[in-house]
């Protein structure tokens, strides 16, 4: 089987063989322009496809995947839509100096949006696009076979002015890269045509017409030595700002409106940029009250609105410091000249436009002088002969056969084949006296055209005034004023401006009914009430299982008998049940207590409530379960757990294990169906467990009586309900204290009852209490608090 | 630590351990992962490789094929006995600049590594190898040569017993097509087509630049089949060599890339095809 030709290479070699043909053809053949012409080859291909195809700009515009198409199928045998990619980019005004194609349809735009598919687009050539292809037919510029050998494809244009610097180029080959910012076209024809006239001409000398790079989407330049070096050796880099105006509202509020954007900044991703900037370093930017696009046909508007009393100043630096609103341009000229990649100064770049324009003029006047020579060797031979047209005549009508008549002829007046053909060829009606003036004009002038020609050729000078004049008129049809502003600045440091807000200390308060209120002083009627600083956040928990932040510099401080906030208007998505179960001012280094209605227990660490975010779960809940209690975990105390229907149950909770913030946690008690836990808490060994039933009946227990179980039991009985119920049906309350306490008990009628924790007797754990509530008839307790 | 007085050293080495053996955690992640995944997909080839029919690890022959163009027509031209056909979209990853995380992510490589079912690095298995002649077949032209380059680097980075074991190929499909009257001839070096112009006149050459441009049979006849095709068998002689070249030409660093470039690239290479004529006179 094995009959293949073998050969054996070592891998270095096929390395070496691979990689050294892909470069050289990535870095002459594709990422790299040519200093000549400042054209990458599909951008050739693409303008002269299009000249081939008359799509000029008097013409109307054509399907962009007609000439995608005719790309490819006649010159660039790759992917349609590196050729498309092309295309596009030659066509927006945003990214080129002088745009080449005129597009028509959506052709993208600076927020990054493509262009539509080929098959919608359409476009032809700008004028402009005319003066680099201009004379191609005139044997200007070496043509080369296209991929397949069929055609002829050129392998520079003629490039009528210097696209190089106005367009720039940016591209990435392998090893090398290139990145030109474009540049003004006057600005640019001024400088070559100063070099041009005054070949001795500094870099500085040079700068006062080519002043630095000019983008079109204008902006603010900061120029100093540094692009003087970059000119220079053909790296560096210069500041690119955009352009912000500031706008005053009548509520005192700024706004920061930006008409122009360093160059190839993406719109829209600055905007994101710029809000993401707002959460991260929010010391630095929070006077930023809203972003907004504003953006219309009338042109750019994108408007950052501050807050009233805003410090303009150290915004607009951070702005400046963090996002695209300045950029740091580099400058890497590297282009191909001479058949190599080279990075090239601005003085080398100028000189290799006018060397190819020379040769350019020069092959065009070669090529005319030959046409016009050819010409006044036929205009000879026809005066000769309409001067002697008798025996011209006469020869002709004496002879046999047109090849003779030719023979004749030109032994007569030693005239060469294609004078004697021209003669035959002449009408008659050349040889009235009008038309035989009008042929010796021609000669006339066709002498000197030729005399005019010859003195191109011989003079260098002559031909140098001619590029002058012709690039001059380039610049009055085509030429503009400079877009970005040019600022000299000697040292482009940003002045840091880090503006960080003074905290303060203020008063939390957070009320029985779950309104939130910010205070001057602590209110004594609040169910919390924290002192502390206006950046510390304070973390309200709820029965639904959420923790919440609020950061008090956020909420305005309120008077005493103003109303508080609700967390429903405080947060989205806030519950109608969702009741304010814990609130917080810092979540130390301690583990926090979960417990809920049916059970469960929960111990997880309170740095995982530490967060950025105004709103996170803080417990996972089975259905129809909810916090009733958090509380932070203490080990040497224990666990104790009441139910509705009179069942405890007292456990260690040094064992839960602490486990993650989402989680649901273990169960604590095993309850009866319909049961549910009311009160949960840790306890000392000391102090008394206080029931009551929604009899009225009341009982106090010395916690001691409460023994110690392992968690997730059934429990022990707490109060002992008579069979007739007399005593009570459930439970509605429990507490426990350490010192005496005074309780309102309120029924379903509304009657309140207060009594005080040391009216109540002793009881066991196990009793049936005694009655200190008076409940009549079908009146039940509804509820009952500490006050 | 702080009292000695090449503590800086010493934490900037901790620090490149501690790096390293992270990312040695991440790859060993991503490796069982691949593995992993790769064994609940059972059959996640179908519809990439055309696989051969032939159990013969021995004889048969995977060709890893540029672009799906080029795919179709190796499919249809092939010996289903012993050849399999796996293709390639577009350019794979350079792995040189990428992490083995990276790698075993990509889809292209993904299907090489289940297709040859050796295992990669330190689990490689020769003896697991479904495929003794791993034939890469790329275009004829300059991005062809790249995805030869970027497959190599592959084969040497991860899978380099495949080499030293003299399992990789590259296919040599021919460059031009002689044509004078009935005979047809193709040639597969510049060499050979001046050989085969010499002397004669009425003649048209044809010239490939992609493999898609061939029928499925030319293919076969002068490609795929083993009694005509040409292949260059990929050996290593001096591993740091070969490692420094990978580097070089391979790698994240652009400096010692472009210096190689500068030194080596012949930029006015004479297109031969073009100045053909002129050698024979």
């Amino acid at each position: 089987m094995d009959k293949d030709k073998l050969f054996i290479q070592s891998m270095e070699e096929v390395m070496h063989n691979s990689m050294m043909p892909y470069s050289e053809y990535v870095i002459l053949e594709r990422s790299l322009p040519r200093v000549e012409d400042g054209l990458k080859p599909v951008q050739r291909r693409i303008l002269f496809a299009m000249n081939d195809l008359g799509i000029t700009a008097d013409k109307p515009h054509r399907k962009c995947a007609r000439i995608v198409g005719d790309v490819l199928g006649k010159y660039h045998p790759h992917g349609d839509t590196s050729v498309y990619d092309a295309l596009v980019r030659l066509a927006q005004p945003f990214n080129m100096g002088e745009t080449l194609v005129d597009g028509h349809g959506n052709f993208g735009s600076v927020d990054g949006d493509g262009a539509a598919a080929m098959r919608y687009t359409e476009a032809r050539m700008t004028l402009i696009a005319d003066e680099i292809l201009r004379d191609i037919d005139k044997d200007t510029v070496p043509f080369r076979f296209n991929f397949d050998d069929t055609l002829k494809e050129p392998e520079l244009l003629p490039c009528g002015f210097p696209n190089l610097l106005v367009n720039g180029a940016t591209g990435i080959a392998v090893g090398f890269a290139t990145n030109i910012p474009t540049h003004s076209l006057s600005e640019c024809i001024e400088g070559v045509v100063a070099r041009m006239q005054n070949p001795d001409i500094t870099l500085k000398e040079m700068m006062q017409h080519i002043k630095g790079p000019d983008f079109p989407t204008g902006g603010i330049m900061y120029v100093n030595d540094e692009l003087t070096s970059a000119y220079k050796s053909g790296k560096g880099r210069v500041i690119v700002r955009a352009k912000i105006s500031t706008e005053e509202l009548k509520s005192g509020k700024t706004l920061l409106v930006i008409t122009e954007l360093p160059y190839q900044v993406n719109k829209a991703m600055l905007l994101m940029k710029i809000s993401k900037l707002q959460e991260e370093k929010k010391e630095l930017f929070t006077d930023i009250s809203d972003i907004r696009d504003e953006s219309d046909r009338d042109g750019m508007r994108a408007v950052i609105e501050l807050k009233k009393d805003a410090n303009v100043k150290s915004t607009l630096n951070a702005l400046y410091k963090y996002s695209d609103l300045q950029i740091s341009f580099s400058i890497n000229m590297v282009v191909i000249a001479g058949g190599k990649p080279c990075q090239m100064g601005l003085m080398d770049i100028i000189d290799s436009y006018i060397n190819h324009r020379r040769t350019v003029v020069t092959r065009r006047t070669q090529f005319d002088l030959d046409k016009a020579k050819a010409r006044e060797h036929i205009l000879s031979g026809l005066m000769t002969a309409v001067n002697d047209i008798d025996n011209v005549i006469a020869i002709i009508k004496s002879s046999k056969t047109a090849k003779e008549a030719k023979e004749r002829l030109m032994e007569a007046y030693d005239f060469s084949d294609i004078q004697a053909q021209a003669v035959l060829d002449m009408r008659l009606q050349r040889l009235t006296s009008l038309q035989i003036d009008a042929l010796r004009k021609e000669y006339e002038e066709i002498l000197k055209l030729i005399k005019y020609l010859e003195s191109i050729l011989a003079s260098k000078k002559k031909l140098d005034n001619l590029i002058i004049k012709e690039l001059e008129d380039i610049n009055k049809k085509y030429g503009s004023k400079r877009r970005t502003a040019i600022i000299r600045d000697e040292n482009p440091q940003l002045e840091t401006v880090i503006k960080k807000e003074e905290a303060k200390e203020t008063v939390m308060c957070v009320y029985g009914d779950g309104s939130i209120k910010r205070m001057e002083k602590p209110d004594e009627d609040a169910k919390y009430s924290f002192k502390m600083l206006t950046n510390q956040k304070l973390y309200i928990f709820t029965s639904t299982g959420n923790c919440y932040t609020v950061l008090p510099k956020d909420m305005d401080i309120a008077k005493p008998k103003d109303k508080g906030a609700l967390l429903s208007g405080l947060f989205a998505g806030v519950e109608v049940d969702e009741a304010i179960i814990a609130v917080f001012d810092k979540m130390e280094e301690s583990d926090l207590y979960f417990y809920t209605e049916k059970g469960m227990i929960k111990r997880t660490a309170s740095r995982e409530y530490v967060t950025v975010k105004s709103k996170i779960g803080a417990i996972k809940l089975k259905d129809d379960d909810r916090v009733i209690v958090i509380e932070t975990a203490n080990d040497s105390k224990s666990n104790l757990l009441i139910t509705k229907n009179g069942m405890s149950i007292n456990f260690k909770g040094a064992d839960i294990n602490p486990i993650g913030r989402m989680t649901a946690g273990v169960k604590a008690m095993k309850l009866d169906n319909g049961d549910k836990v009311i009160f949960a808490r840790q306890v000392d060994s000391h102090g008394e467990v206080i029931v009551v039933s929604d009899r009225g009946y009341v009982k106090k227990t010395p916690v001691i009586e409460y023994d110690l179980q392992g968690k997730n039991g059934k429990g022990l009985k707490t109060f002992d309900f008579k069979t007739n119920k007399s005593n009570g049906r459930c439970l509605v309350f429990a507490d426990y204290i350490t010192n005496s306490a005074e309780y309102e008990a309120v029924q379903k009628n509304g009657e309140v009852t207060k009594f005080s924790s040391s009216e109540i007797v002793f009881e066991s754990r196990n009793s049936k209490g005694s009655n200190v509530i008076m409940v009549i008839m079908d009146n039940v307790v509804d509820s009952c608090k500490r006050v | 630590m702080d009292n000695l007085s090449n503590s800086a050293v010493l934490s900037t080495i901790a620090e490149k351990a501690v790096k390293a053996a992270k990312v040695r955690e991440a790859s060993r992640k991503a490796k069982e992962n691949a593995r992993t995944k790769n064994k609940l997909k059972g059959a996640p080839l179908v519809g990439k490789l055309a696989s051969c029919s032939g159990r013969k690890a021995e004889q048969n022959e995977l060709f890893i094929v540029e672009g799906d163009s080029a795919g179709g027509s190796a499919k249809q031209g092939r010996d289903r006995r012993f050849q399999a056909i796996l293709p390639l979209k577009g350019k794979p990853l350079n792995v040189e600049k990428k992490r083995i995380d990276q790698v075993l992510a990509n889809d292209e490589f993904r299907s090489i590594i289940t297709a040859l079912d050796t295992g990669l690095e330190e689990d490689f298995n020769i003896n697991k190898l479904k495929y003794h002649k791993i034939v890469i077949l790329s275009d004829a032209d300059q991005d062809g040569a790249h995805i030869r380059a970027i497959l190599l680097t592959f084969f040497f980075r991860y899978m380099r017993p495949l080499i030293t074991g003299g399992h990789v190929f590259i296919g040599m499909p021919p460059l031009y097509k002689i044509s004078s009257g009935k005979s047809i001839k193709y040639a597969y070096s510049d060499k050979e087509l001046l050989e085969y112009t010499k002397g004669k006149k009425n003649y048209t050459i044809q010239r490939y630049k992609g493999l898609g441009e061939m029928n499925p049979e030319q293919l076969w006849e002068t490609t795929l089949n083993p009694d005509n095709r040409s292949l260059i068998q990929v050996t290593i002689d001096d591993v740091a060599e070969v490692d420094r070249m990978v580097t070089v030409l391979m790698g994240d660093k652009v400096e010692p890339r472009k210096e190689y470039i500068s030194e080596n690239a012949e930029f006015n290479k004479k297109d031969l095809y073009e100045s053909i004529g002129e050698l024979h006179g």
